[in-house]
């Protein structure tokens, strides 16, 4: 597949790097010659300084060729011309990154008809939806939904209090119709066998039927009850998006803007939201408007450090779990080892949503995971697919994947190694990113 | 200032009324009665002072009208409305000058409060009666707005001085579109009325006079008894259903018959007003019963529902004294009498939109106190009530207050008890028509002392334009 990416910003310049780890072509354009420098220096992609929306720059990129136009630089208009003109030669797929709320209709997307752009990615949008989601699941660090909602995917946190820690994963009677899919430690991600020993924070990825799955992330981390009670630091647009989308899920919302206009307009707009007009960054006010029965603490201002130290804050005043917006992903890591529950970046959600809808053709849906040290996909097993028709030890399966569940005609089953996938079934299948290419061969019944 | 628009509006004011008095000038000759030289020469007087009036001030092609023009051409507009409105009163001889002042403002104003002691009284000149009502339930300006060559961007301010609310709604990018559709429902739902009262077994010149009175919640019925002389179940009923209309905003009316069911059933407005019908119902109902007095439940719940829907839609139609009624019955009416109606309605009142915005003023108060620096704007139906717009709100609520407090002592000057003084003030502040005690659902205007009258004529023209067009008339402010 040859893909020509737009922008080598945080979202182009990871996406393209996942992409060339599963062996893609990729071209990457950006008009700053010291970033395509770097790029070309780190990455196996062809790079060309320009700008993305000319003609001349996209023709050099050989445009015409490609299967996938992504544009992601910070001008709104510059991706969605390069998008348009990169539709008028062809390319079959184009996605576009637009954050001005401006060019899009009611449903947050821009007019197909209108500009041609297949796909368009609104990450603020996309990033207030990401948190709801995880809201929805207390406790939860991330969570997905595959086969049209009847295959939940949960992350959790290992608490120390868990009986868990600490046993062999065959000793902890995690229930029969959840399949523990995937360990995080550090930032390795592996596969468990029944002999892993899980350890306090580790991250675990839990797949089954939603009840399930609820109670095996019951099992393994104390927070899973529910409060429908947050609190919101900074309401501009990410803040207001993410507070109208924590309502329409049933959230109250305590509110912190220190801008005056912006949170009259906030207060204006939000039905159940309390709006108070202060900064919200000392521990009185924090504690007077009950920082500590907060279910959620969330710091969405424009200024990453305040959003990582007042998240700090808000958890040593006793909110149960807080969630930082952070431009950097590099400091994600760090932030989630001292005590932030979550940081979150629009750009990473963004890289993963595009990276998500790519996958077109036989993987319905895939999900990026925490730091991007794996990936779930969705496939449906193809007639003359190597899987098809036989127990799945029998398979020479990938090594680095593994087959979560699978929706047969009878429902929705956590596979082991007797289960036997039929053509038509769909399967969710969790790949550490090297196994990616490998796993959709494997299912496609593409044997070249 | 703009004396000539000003001028030019009175003279559509006059002539408008001349050809009401004709249409009951008809009406007379049909039955044949005594009243129709009254009636012709009101309306000759009224064409002789209107036609120059109207000729000599023809508006040049583009006229500028500010907020000052707006307010006075409608303040003077009704004050001149009812002068002209009043000959066929003392034509016939039937009222002395303050009476005949009286009963014509209780008209137009949509009151219903009348001096009318004797009502074996002809035909044509208790049309006109009842037709006062029905000019000035929709507004005779806004009417001009509606059938008169576009007045230009100045309009709205004419249409804002004379219709109810804190901001009439501009449904169509043309105000005139606008006040055609207000009209044209009000029309429409009249017709309605009028046949279904005809189907109920009513006369059909008592249908016209009644819906005349229903449909701009008035009260002035032919009958001397109003509607408890019919004593029908669908009779009430029907008209029920219309104060019910009558009282709510017709601008959600027009939203309807466009094709927006829903913003009615949305409409934050409508809902409480038809919630605090339904609570008055029930809490009445149940304290008729439980007081002991002769009342059947089902009897109380028509009595009651009748009562209720007349009293807080402004209309003041009377199916039961009410006055016999115990004490908590009469103050739950008398408090609905200061709610009243929607806004965008023919109902007076202080308009349920502005109770609720009062209230939820109140509560974020309360929620200050926890939370000092909150931001809680009040929003009606989701939209940001603008600050400018709550502080007015607030500051008529005083104005209106202090209106009540002053007419109340004046009143009472008369030698009246309090209950007559404040109820009947209450009444006629808020367009509604019967009182308690002296001025009480069987009783009349008439025993009032003329000084009170000169004083209630002011009430109900404040209380039908909604204080500011009257008061602002006597600042100096105004006048520079």
């Amino acid at each position: 597949m040859y893909v020509v990416i737009i922008g080598a910003g945080e979202v182009g310049f990871h996406i393209a790097s996942m992409l060339t780890q599963e062996g893609h072509e990729v071209a990457l354009i950006d008009r700053d010659p010291e970033i395509i420098r770097r790029a070309s220096e780190e990455l196996d992609v062809l790079t060309i300084a320009g700008n993305g929306a000319s003609k001349r720059v996209l023709q050099q990129a050989r445009v015409s060729q490609a299967n996938i136009v992504v544009a992601a630089t910070d001008s709104d208009e510059v991706n969605m011309i390069a998008c348009m003109a990169a539709k008028h030669v062809g390319v079959p797929l184009t996605i576009a990154r637009v954050r001005n709320p401006d060019y899009l209709d009611e449903n947050a997307s821009v007019s197909t008809e209108f500009t041609g752009i297949d796909f368009v990615i609104q990450p603020e949008a996309a990033l207030a939806e990401e948190i709801a989601k995880i809201a929805e699941l207390p406790g939860a660090l991330d969570a997905e939904t595959f086969a049209d909602g009847q295959v939940h995917m949960i992350e959790v946190q290992v608490d120390e209090k868990s009986k868990a820690v600490g046993k062999p994963l065959l000793k902890i009677g995690i229930p029969r119709n959840v399949l523990l899919t995937a360990v995080l430690r550090e930032d390795d991600m592996t596969i468990p066998t029944g002999q892993t020993v899980l350890r306090a924070r580790d991250r675990v990825f839990l797949t089954g039927k939603r009840q399930g799955v609820l109670e095996a992330a019951a099992m393994l981390s104390q927070s899973m009850r529910v409060s429908k009670r947050a609190m919101l630091l900074g309401c501009g647009s990410l803040g207001l998006q993410i507070a109208t989308a924590l309502e329409t899920h049933g959230f109250r919302l305590t509110i912190f803007e220190k801008d005056y206009e912006r949170s009259v307009h906030a207060a204006g707009v939000l039905r159940h939201s309390l709006v108070i007009h202060n900064e919200g960054l000392d521990a009185d006010i924090l504690e007077r408007e009950g920082v500590r029965d907060m279910g959620l603490f969330i710091a969405a201002t424009g200024d990453e450090r305040l959003n990582m130290l007042s998240s700090l804050l808000a958890k040593r005043l006793g909110a149960r779990r807080t969630i930082s917006i952070v431009e950097r992903t590099a400091f994600s890591t760090i932030l989630e080892s001292i005590g932030v529950d979550l940081a979150l970046s629009p750009r990473r959600i963004t890289a993963s949503r595009i990276l998500k809808f790519m996958r077109s053709g036989d993987v319905l849906s895939a999900s990026i995971l925490d730091k991007s040290a794996g990936e779930v996909l969705e496939f449906v097993v193809a007639e003359d697919s190597i899987v098809a028709g036989r127990p799945l030890r029998d398979t020479h399966f990938p090594e680095g994947a593994i087959v979560g569940a699978l929706v047969q005609a009878d429902g929705v089953h956590i596979a082991h190694g007797t289960s036997v996938p039929q053509a038509g079934d769909r399967a969710i299948v969790f790949a550490l990113p090297r196994a990616v290419a490998d796993v959709e061969r494997v299912f496609s019944g593409d044997h070249r | 200032m703009n004396f000539r628009f000003v001028g030019h509006m009175l003279a559509l004011v006059i002539l408008a009324i001349a050809v009401g008095i004709l249409a009951s000038a008809a009406v007379a000759a049909g039955y044949g009665e005594d009243d129709l030289t009254a009636l012709l020469a009101s309306a000759g007087i009224a064409v002789l002072v209107g036609a120059p009036l109207y000729f000599s001030t023809r508006l040049r092609s583009r006229t500028s009208i500010g907020y000052r023009e707006g307010f006075l051409a409608v303040g003077g507009g009704w004050l001149t409305a009812m002068v002209f409105g009043a000959l066929p009163y003392l034509f016939y001889g039937m009222f002395s000058v303050v009476d005949a002042l009286f009963e014509a403002i209780s008209g137009f104003t949509t009151t219903g409060a009348s001096v009318l002691v004797d009502f074996n009284q002809p035909h044509g000149i208790m049309f006109w009666r009842s037709l006062t009502h029905w000019y000035g339930g929709m507004g005779i300006i806004v009417l001009f707005i509606a059938i008169l060559p576009p007045l230009g961007g100045g309009a709205i301010r004419l249409f804002s001085a004379e219709a109810p609310g804190p901001v009439p709604e501009r449904l169509t990018p043309h105000i005139r579109d606008t006040a055609r559709g207000l009209w044209y429902i009000y029309v429409g739902l009249s017709t309605i009325e009028a046949l279904a009262l005809l189907l109920a077994g009513m006369p059909l010149y008592e249908s016209v006079t009644h819906t005349f009175g229903t449909m701009a919640t008035g009260g002035f019925s032919p009958m001397a008894t109003s509607i408890a002389a019919y004593d029908s179940w669908p009779i009430e009923f029907i008209i029920t259903v219309f104060m019910v209309l009558a009282g709510g905003n017709f601008a959600l009316y027009f939203a309807f018959l466009q094709g927006n069911r829903l913003k009615l059933y949305r409409d934050p407005e409508f809902r409480l007003y038809l919630g605090i019908v339904g609570v008055s119902v029930v809490a009445l109902t149940i304290s008729l019963v439980v007081s002991g007095s002769h009342f059947s439940g089902l009897h109380a719940f028509r009595e009651s529902l009748f009562q209720v829907v007349s009293i807080q839609s402004t209309t003041g139609y009377v199916s039961a004294d009410f006055n016999q009624w115990n004490s908590f019955a009469k103050t739950t009416l008398l408090l609905l009498m200061f709610i009243g109606g929607s806004a965008g309605s023919t109902a007076g009142g202080f308009k349920v939109v502005r109770i609720l915005v009062l209230a939820k003023n109140a509560r974020h108060d309360l929620v200050r106190q926890v939370h000092p620096n909150a931001v809680l704007p009040v929003k009606v139906g989701g939209r940001t009530v603008p600050d400018g717009l709550r502080t007015a709100v607030l500051g008529y609520f005083f104005i209106y207050m202090l209106v009540f407090a002053v007419g109340t002592l004046l009143v009472s000057a008369s030698n009246v008890s309090i209950i007559t003084a404040a109820s009947a003030v209450a009444a006629t502040l808020n367009n509604i028509g019967p009182g308690l005690e002296l001025v009480g659902a069987t009783q009349n205007y008439a025993v009032i002392e003329p000084f009170a009258k000169v004083v209630m004529i002011g009430l109900m023209v404040m209380g039908r334009l909604e204080l500011m067009p009257i008061l602002l008339l006597f600042t100096r402010g105004f006048w520079r």
